[in-house]
């Protein structure tokens, strides 16, 4: 039978668990438009910090930086941060250099870290950290929950998540050297439980052992993250439809470009950048899923700068200093 | 000498006596004849006469219009090695995405076919790539047709499949289902009486050979080689190994374990010419 569905975040502040790498945000709406932080706990080995939108911004919201001693996560590390956005609230969740995820030491030790975010009626939540970076020999699990109302179209909120992993530390000639690494992201409706998305993905090291089977870092084909944005509601319905007729405009694969010899540009008719990236976009449930793919990370964290920027929603939400994770 | 012509005479008198006797069961009505096969015991068991029927080619399921994401594959990796090369890593990467995603979903249906309304709503979600939503709707709604039209008379009744097909049609759109393949098959196969191995291997078997025939027509193998690697003694421990995995992975812990898959079959689409629909 499958499992019952998890429990959301409540909505009343409780107090903060002291247990290590818990955290808790509580996101409030002061009429008109200001928004606070009645809340926010952590404990080592999370590290909180909050800054407030500049105060030229008209509709303001609040910005926390997620960070971690030593830029990273060391084994059997355990983060659970639980946040909840009040009715209209907007949050802006950010890092500030990639997470590294370091090596495990006990046989047995899991490195793990759970979201849990609600957004009530009208809230919007950004969420663009830095990439993952598992390291040779790491094992990871993350699991990020989101937790929507019912009837949240007509509220004007929604989200954009992304989840993005890269091979690890590509200087050190480490590729996809990992153990083990699992990301979910989840999206539940907060009355019914009902799961509305699941977008999970799940890497093995493959026994070494077994010389005939092909390594994870051969599986990869050459390409050295993998991005999943996440987008969903009313607030963001402008990206959404960007992300969508951009890629119905993607060059068709194995035709004839008809267009080269008109304008006579290489990268495409408006004389930008074309982005060496791989990449799709599905449209399931109510969500639009950007997913990209590439063979040098600036090639993709480029791309992604451009579809947010040029879907003009999230800039127009949270102005640009949000793309910390992309510059 | 008196023996030998005894056995002779009496070797002539069964040679004359057997075509009458052919021809006086002959007169008897065909019912009767029909009645003294029925103990079918001796040609197989109503199991694998099920699981024989599901794994032919000829169900109409249309399988055959999807290649699971192989022609986009194709398509986005400039040959880098032999066409038989490709198929063959091909074909054990797709099978190592299905035993982490569509395979546990598989085998619940089966050891729960009441659940199956909410499997589909779970499968539902967590399938992010349009293409393969695509290809499993359409085949799960077309073997529940095949159930509803050809199986449920020679089946014990299904109140599950019922109450699934309905859901296909309810008109509360939240309520909805979607009819996806895995959890269709894992039920299908319970009400069958196949086994839960028997269900998995059968999934896989089918999985493993729509990708091989679309190799054939896409001219990657040939008739011959696609028969060997069927009987492969590769293939049959990838496929041994998948059903292990997906043994140990709950539903809600099923996830996409070749990234890669997903971004060439979500770009199936862009093909300027194609000839499969996955």
């Amino acid at each position: 039978m499958p499992k019952p569905p998890p429990t959301p975040p409540p909505l009343t502040p409780s107090k903060p668990t002291p247990l290590p790498g818990h955290g808790s945000i509580h996101v409030r709406l002061l009429p008109p438009s200001q928004t606070t932080l009645p809340h926010l706990h952590f404990t080592y080995p999370l590290k909180l910090i909050s800054t407030p939108s500049p105060p030229s911004a008209t509709n303001t919201y609040q910005t926390v930086f997620q960070l971690a001693y030593g830029g990273g996560l060391v084994s059997n590390d355990q983060i659970y941060l639980r946040i909840v956005l009040e009715p209209s609230s907007k949050l802006c969740l950010l890092t500030q250099g990639s997470t590294k995820i370091f090596k495990q030491k006990v046989d047995g030790d899991m490195t793990r870290q759970v979201l849990d975010v609600r957004l009530c009626q009208g809230a919007r939540l950004l969420l663009l950290p830095d990439p993952l970076q598992p390291f040779e020999g790491s094992v990871f699990s993350q699991v990020q929950r989101f937790w929507l109302e019912e009837d949240e179209e007509g509220g004007g909120g929604g989200m954009v998540v992304l989840d993005w992993v890269t091979e690890g530390r590509a200087a050190r000639g480490e590729r996809w050297e990992l153990e083990r690494f699992e990301s979910r992201n989840e999206v539940y409706c907060v009355g019914s439980g009902r799961l509305l998305l699941r977008d999970a993905l799940v890497l093995n090291s493959l026994s070494s052992t077994n010389t005939r089977e092909e390594s994870l870092r051969g599986r990869m084909d050459g390409l050295v993250v993998f991005a999943t944005l996440i987008i969903r509601g009313s607030a963001f319905e402008r990206l959404a439809t960007f992300a969508k007729n951009k890629f119905s405009k993607e060059p068709r694969i194995g035709g004839m470009n008809f267009d080269t010899g008109d304008n006579g540009e290489a990268g495409g008719g408006d004389g930008r950048k074309r982005w060496d990236v791989l990449w799709t976009v599905s449209e399931v449930r109510g969500f639009v899923l950007v997913k990209v793919s590439g063979w040098v990370l600036e090639e993709v964290r480029g791309f992604l700068r451009e579809v947010l920027i040029d879907g003009g929603d999230v800039v127009g939400e949270f102005g640009e200093d949000c793309f910390l994770c992309l510059r | 000498m008196g023996e030998d012509a005894d056995n002779k005479a009496l070797r002539e008198e069964i040679a004359g006596l057997e075509p009458r006797l052919q021809a006086a069961r002959a007169k008897l009505p065909s019912k009767t004849e029909i009645r003294s096969l029925e103990p079918c015991a001796t040609v197989e068991t109503p199991e694998m006469h099920f699981l024989l029927l599901l794994s032919d080619s000829a169900l109409p399921l249309g399988s055959f219009a999807f290649s699971s994401g192989l022609e986009s594959y194709t398509a986005h990796r400039p040959s880098t090695s032999t066409p038989r090369e490709t198929t063959e890593r091909f074909l054990k990467l797709s099978v190592d995405s299905l035993s982490h995603a569509a395979l546990p979903f598989v085998l619940e249906a089966h050891k729960e076919p009441k659940a199956a309304l909410t499997l589909d709503d779970i499968f539902d979600a967590s399938t992010t790539c349009t293409v393969a939503r695509r290809a499993s709707v359409s085949q799960g709604r077309a073997l529940l047709t095949v159930h509803e039209k050809s199986f449920s008379s020679s089946l014990p009744p299904s109140p599950e499949l019922e109450a699934y097909r309905r859901a296909l049609r309810t008109e509360n759109v939240r309520g909805r289902a979607s009819g996806h393949f895995p959890v269709v098959y894992g039920v299908l196969c319970n009400l069958a009486g196949i086994s839960l191995e028997g269900t998995g291997y059968l999934f896989l078997l089918g999985h493993i050979k729509a990708i091989l025939s679309a190799a054939v027509r896409q001219s990657l193998i040939g008739p011959y080689h696609m028969q060997a690697l069927l009987a492969a003694e590769g293939t049959r421990a990838i496929m041994d190994t998948a059903l292990t995995v997906a043994k140990e992975i709950a539903v809600e812990d099923a996830g996409q374990s070749v990234p890669t898959l997903d971004l060439y079959q979500g770009r199936h689409e862009l093909l300027y010419s194609r000839v499969f629909n996955s």
